[in-house]
């Protein structure tokens, strides 16, 4: 996201530039005098740092490379090879469910919560609080996470236990819902700020207006909140997307043991990449196949967010 | 006028600090020219500093230091030792010694040929001792050390595999060791009867369910073959009698409750604990286990060890031990320290101080492992997972996964085989 906004701002400046210079004036002048000094250090890192590694990236992805020896040129082979691989599939599978399931869960519950909170007494303490597990290290929550749903003496598992009766194994039988759910809790906080954030911008009198009319808290939901927090939806939508695909140290900690990955059956594309590369017992140092599946994913990720912009895209409502 | 003249000159003293710093930063981990002679060297440790094994190594170090002049650069990398080397062969500035399990090794220095022929320290005197580094190691552990007739690895710490159990609660298993499949399962049906849980285990780590995968078809195929099962490039050999044999016998023991209740929900070390609790009856366990669960032993509890049975029997063992990356600009000195650490007053005290056993057999052996060391003695000795686990990558992606499914009791024979048959195909595809 922040590559997503820095080349706008960029593009932004430039056609800024452009315009003040063609007019002349002394304004004009010293703006393009700025422009590169400007552009310049952040330019070179981007390029060094970002575009540089990705370009790389691709390169690698057309052969075949443990990582000390010589590159072997391997085609296309390496896509072919992944196409087919069930492996990368359920990983993909994982990664698009956590992209959807999780983030529809996500975004549900942060409206939910900015709508309980938004009359709330003590919004900013309960806002603190709920962003509170996004600032824990991951690996932290998922040890905490482990005790609370192993079976059958997790203090969760002892809750259900009393009040149902039943001790579900979440751990053995439902291990990526678990992992899902962590992560609802997880990014709920941080995506309840974004778009309370948005929310505290809406005038207050159009709440009382609406009410007033007898607008119900739905309709009130439906026809001031959503529209006037489109934008920020929005963005935070392409925050999500991107950041979903990386999802990597939750899943790691809770899934793994202190010598292996996680069970295959949990693995999203990032802990595919790592198994193919660094991960396991015995890595497999496979850089050409895992940057072919990086690629991939650079190339989905681009497209969800073209896609994610093109659907959201609304007339921005001034207010 | 001013400001926008003197703002570039800003920048470029900007991008001046920026570049310094960034160069800077990459000088950083350059070597020190200064170490070039062979007065020093750097090793690299598969231990964290505060692991007794660390705190052995260390005043090993420490005596060397002083006996010879020598400088040790010591790094307590941790377990993952050599995926920081992997990476360093390919920069150059690599470690001149580090250590590991020979699994490990064989299968990133080994297998991209980037280790040392140690063959010249076997022939290497034990200093002051009079005696060869070759004439204090027992050749059974030392001989799948070599690759191609060039020793890669040195040993100091020998891990054994089997059952361990409480020798207080169980004296009749004590007395008589069960030599067969059959008389195992009679002693869990028995305990079982009694309203006890046989088997303890913590499912959550794949590779545990795996000893009792890999073990029961070591026993019923003999040591070598699930290795070469492994290495069928369409998956489909697996499917013979013996195999599902060895796999029904794994099923059996789920299927019949033996494992304690919640193995499969639980996170590791919960369930172990238990076990040393006196909760369950045998942990199938790397020789590690007495030590690890020392501390959380129930009072009187005495460890004793017993060879997982099998028609084809043999105890699955492998060392941890020293080896030295091929470009590696110190050897010598390496090397010298490899034969100091195993001069008898070093080497002890890997049995004494951390409750382990070593390669030299005329060393006793800690009280725990008395019965592995016996074992080892006298059985022949097979390699842990069949050596299925120096295959990179193979025992994620094929085999943990299904071998998990059969003993949470997930899948049967018929479905670990064409699952297994399937996730090999597919691996080997990209792989072979």
């Amino acid at each position: 996201m922040a590559v997503a906004s820095a080349t706008a701002v960029a593009g932004r400046g430039v056609r800024r530039t452009k315009a003040s210079a063609a007019s002349l004036t002394p304004l004009g002048r010293r703006r393009r005098a700025l422009f590169w000094p400007f552009i310049a250090p952040a330019l070179v890192l981007y390029l060094v740092f970002f575009v540089g590694p990705v370009l790389a990236s691709v390169w690698v992805s057309f052969h075949r490379w443990d990582g000390v020896g010589d590159l072997e040129p391997r085609g296309l082979q390496n896509y072919e090879i992944l196409l087919g691989d069930s492996t990368f599939i359920d990983s993909f599978a994982n990664t698009m469910l956590i992209l959807v399931g999780v983030g529809a869960a996500t975004f549900a519950l942060s409206f939910a919560l900015t709508m309980v909170l938004r009359e709330m007494r003590g919004r900013k303490f309960v806002r603190a609080v709920l962003f509170f597990p996004y600032i824990v290290s991951p690996v932290v929550l998922s040890v905490l996470w482990g005790f609370l749903f192993r079976s059958p003496e997790g203090l969760l598992t002892t809750l259900w236990h009393g009040i149902t009766g039943s001790t579900p194994n979440w751990l053995g039988d439902n291990l990526f819902t678990v992992i899902c759910i962590g992560l609802v809790w997880v990014n709920t906080g941080f995506f309840t700020t974004i778009i309370m954030a948005g929310v505290d911008r809406i005038p207050a009198d159009l709440y009382e207006d609406s009410a007033l009319a007898g607008a119900t808290a739905w309709q009130r939901f439906w026809y001031i909140t959503l529209p006037l927090t489109w934008d920020v939806v929005a963005t935070a939508a392409v925050i999500w997307t991107i950041s979903s695909l990386k999802i990597f140290e939750f899943i790691y900690a809770f899934g793994g043991t202190t010598n292996d990955m996680p069970t295959v059956e949990v693995w999203n594309s990032a802990l595919f990449i790592y198994g193919s590369t660094f991960g396991g017992r015995n890595p497999q140092f496979q850089f050409g196949y895992a940057s072919a599946s990086a690629v991939v994913m650079l190339v989905v990720v681009g497209v969800l967010v073209v896609l994610l912009r093109r659907v959201m895209r609304r007339a921005q409502i001034q207010f | 006028m001013t400001r926008t003249k003197a703002f570039p000159a800003r920048a470029a003293a900007l991008l001046w600090t920026g570049a310094l710093v960034l160069t800077a930063a990459g000088c950083g981990g350059g070597s020190d020219d200064s170490s070039a002679s062979d007065k020093s060297f750097t090793y690299w440790s598969m231990w964290k500093e505060n692991e007794p094994q660390a705190k052995v190594l260390a005043q090993a170090v420490t005596g060397f230091e002083r006996d010879t002049g020598i400088h040790v650069e010591v790094q307590w990398q941790g377990r993952d030792v050599l995926k920081k080397v992997v990476p360093a062969l390919r920069g150059g500035d690599v470690p001149d010694l580090i250590d590991q399990e020979q699994n490990k090794v064989q299968s990133s220095l080994v297998s991209s040929d980037q280790f040392r022929d140690l063959t010249g320290v076997y022939g290497a005197e034990l200093p002051g001792s009079g005696r060869k580094v070759s004439d204090v190691l027992d050749a059974k552990n030392t001989e799948q050390l070599k690759k191609d007739g060039k020793a890669f690895l040195v040993p100091y710490e020998v891990i054994g595999h089997g059952l361990w159990f409480n020798g207080a609660a169980l004296p009749d298993v004590v007395k008589t060791p069960p030599k067969s499949w059959d008389e195992l399962a009679a002693v869990f049906a028995k305990r079982k009867a009694e309203g006890r849980a046989p088997i303890a285990l913590d499912a959550d780590i794949a590779s545990y369910n795996s000893y009792w995968t890999i073990g029961a078809l070591q026993g019923s195929l003999g040591a070598g073959k699930v290795r070469d099962l492994a290495g069928d490039k369409s998956g489909k050999a697996w499917d013979t009698p013996e195999v599902r044999e060895g796999l029904a016998r794994v099923k059996d023991l789920v299927d019949k409750g033996y494992f304690i209740n919640g193995y499969d929900g639980s996170k590791w070390p919960a369930v172990q604990e238990k076990w040393a609790q006196g909760q369950a009856d045998f942990l199938l366990m790397g020789s590690w286990a007495p030590s690890e669960v020392g501390g959380k032993a129930a009072p009187g509890f005495q460890f004793h060890f017993t060879p997982l049975p099998g028609a084809k029997n043999a105890v699955p063992a492998s060392t941890i031990g020293f080896a030295i990356p091929k470009p590696a600009k110190h050897a010598a000195p390496a090397e010298k320290f490899i034969a100091y650490f195993l001069k008898d007053e070093n080497l002890a005290k890997i049995a004494t101080e951390t409750g382990n056993l070593t390669p030299n057999p005329a060393l006793p052996a800690p009280e725990a492992l008395k019965g592995l060391a016996d074992a080892l003695k006298t059985m022949p000795v097979s390699r842990p997972y069949d050596g299925i686990d120096q295959i990179p990558g193979y025992v994620d992606e094929v085999f943990h996964p299904v071998s998990d499914q059969l003993i949470k009791g997930k899948t049967d024979v018929a479905g670990f085989l064409s699952q297994l048959a399937e996730k090999q195909a597919n691996y080997w595809k990209k792989n072979g």
